[in-house]
């Protein structure tokens, strides 16, 4: 009898094991869809992080608020100051968008139109060490969809890599699975150098450039090149803060320090649409 | 243990490690709090109750991530299976058990799920995984271990005083 129930476990645990081989054998690749039974439970699982991330960070903002309460009125003042400022520069922006759009009219070629965006707001991380991700509270019933890029106000959050009816999942530049058309924006001395930037094993990313004869140096910004499909030409990705070459290549690979700071996301935006060349 | 509260500790597990333990983050890492439930349950509880909470916490873990499924039900239930052949031999009063269940259940599943990773084409260098993720981590959750021990030994106690095997 003993023996019949070993076999029996054993056989479970056998078939258990061929089932979860094939299983991580068909899902080790990004997929195009996930199936209902993710699609179920990932939004079955949604309400209940969007409630526990709330409470926490509606606790820290009070905290936060009393803490902090005198350096938030000097802040304040502060972004009043730059307020004005921004508004000064916002109509030269305009006058600079209104002459650009008339010559791009008499150039025959197609006005940009602004990104369409969906705003929405981070309800859990990656749930281990192993993979940069993060779960947003917009799905396809948004108009979110798979591959779109993600962006907060400092710059390139990363891109959607999966989506249910009501939630995402946005996969981190930082993660070493992501690869996205960059280049080089400096306006004196003129450079717009290209190339793919990626994450590595640390928080920094490597952008690996296509060109030998670059002069990219420390400092330099780097910002969406266009070239990648879902990504907006123009966005700012981060900061170079060393210049080196590939372990056995020619090519330059400069070290980048994201714009984002990736522990502190709270709003992002989803960009479903708009018109760029 | 009863059914509904195991299952109750592996959903909040899951919840709070997807939702909040990246407010507590150190060193660019945060604890692994269903590895330490299947551990602690399994402990407490036996291998049914180890086995159980690690493969279901697991497999909740594979839905959020999306991507290698059946990584996290294999290494979170093997872990907590391991752990539960444990528990008729462990003097459970003891403080050194969650403890040192804590680094070694850690250790053990992180290796473990690194091994698999490479097996499954993920590139990472084994000194920066090491560095980066495994030790850190390991060494976090050692140090919250006993807390989670604690609080899943007399919660759970109260509710159910004699553990029940399945």
């Amino acid at each position: 009898m003993g023996r019949m129930w070993r076999n029996k476990w054993l056989l479970t645990a056998v078939v258990g094991l061929v089932l979860v081989g094939l299983m991580l054998g068909l899902t080790r690749r990004e997929r195009s869809r996930v199936t209902w039974v993710e699609a179920v439970l990932a939004d079955a699982l949604a309400p209940l992080q969007s409630f526990a991330s709330g409470v926490v960070e509606g606790a820290q903002n009070l905290v936060g608020s009393v803490r902090h309460f005198s350096a938030l009125t000097e802040e304040n003042t502060r972004l009043r100051n730059e307020l004005a400022e921004r508004q000064t520069l916002e109509v030269r922006l305009r006058e600079a968008q209104a002459e650009n759009a008339q010559l791009r009219a008499q150039l025959g070629l197609q006005q940009a139109q602004p990104l369409e965006l969906v705003h929405a707001r981070v309800i859990g991380r990656g749930p281990d060490n192993w993979f940069g991700t993060l779960t947003i509270n917009r799905g396809e019933a948004d108009g979110v969809f798979k591959d779109a890029a993600v962006i907060n106000a400092q710059g390139v959050v990363g891109r959607v890599s999966k989506v249910t009816r009501h939630t995402a999942t946005v996969t981190l530049i930082t993660d070493r699975s992501s690869g996205v058309g960059a280049r080089v924006l400096r306006v004196i001395p003129q450079t717009r150098d290209n190339g793919v930037i990626s994450g590595e094993d640390d928080d920094l990313l490597r952008l690996r450039l296509f060109s030998r004869d670059t002069d990219v140096a420390v400092g330099d910004l780097i910002v969406t090149s266009g070239l990648s499909h879902f990504y907006p030409p123009g966005l700012l990705i981060g900061t170079v803060t060393e210049v080196g070459h590939a372990e056995f290549g020619l090519m330059p690979v400069a070290t980048v320090e994201p714009a984002v700071d990736f522990d502190r996301l709270e709003w992002l935006a989803v960009v479903i649409g708009g018109h760029w060349d | 243990m009863r059914p509904g509260l195991a299952v109750g500790l592996t959903v909040a597990s899951v919840v709070i490690q997807s939702s909040l333990l990246d407010k507590v983050m150190f060193r660019g890492v945060k604890p692994e709090l269903v590895i330490l439930a299947a551990i602690v349950t399994g402990l407490l509880y036996g291998w049914q109750w180890g086995l159980g909470v690690g493969l279901a916490g697991g497999f909740l873990l594979d839905i959020i991530v999306s991507q290698y499924i059946g990584l996290h039900l294999v290494v979170y239930g093997l872990t907590g299976y391991v752990f539960g052949l444990l528990e008729p031999h462990i003097w459970k009063g003891h403080v050194l058990v969650p403890v040192l269940a804590g680094l070694a259940g850690t250790l053990g599943s992180q290796v473990l799920m690194y091994v698999l990773l490479r097996a499954l084409g993920y590139e990472l260098g084994a000194a920066q995984a090491w560095r980066t993720i495994i030790a850190p981590v390991s060494l976090y959750n050692m140090c919250l271990a006993p807390v989670v021990y604690w609080l899943i030994w007399h919660f759970w106690a109260r509710h159910a005083p004699e553990p029940r095997r399945l």
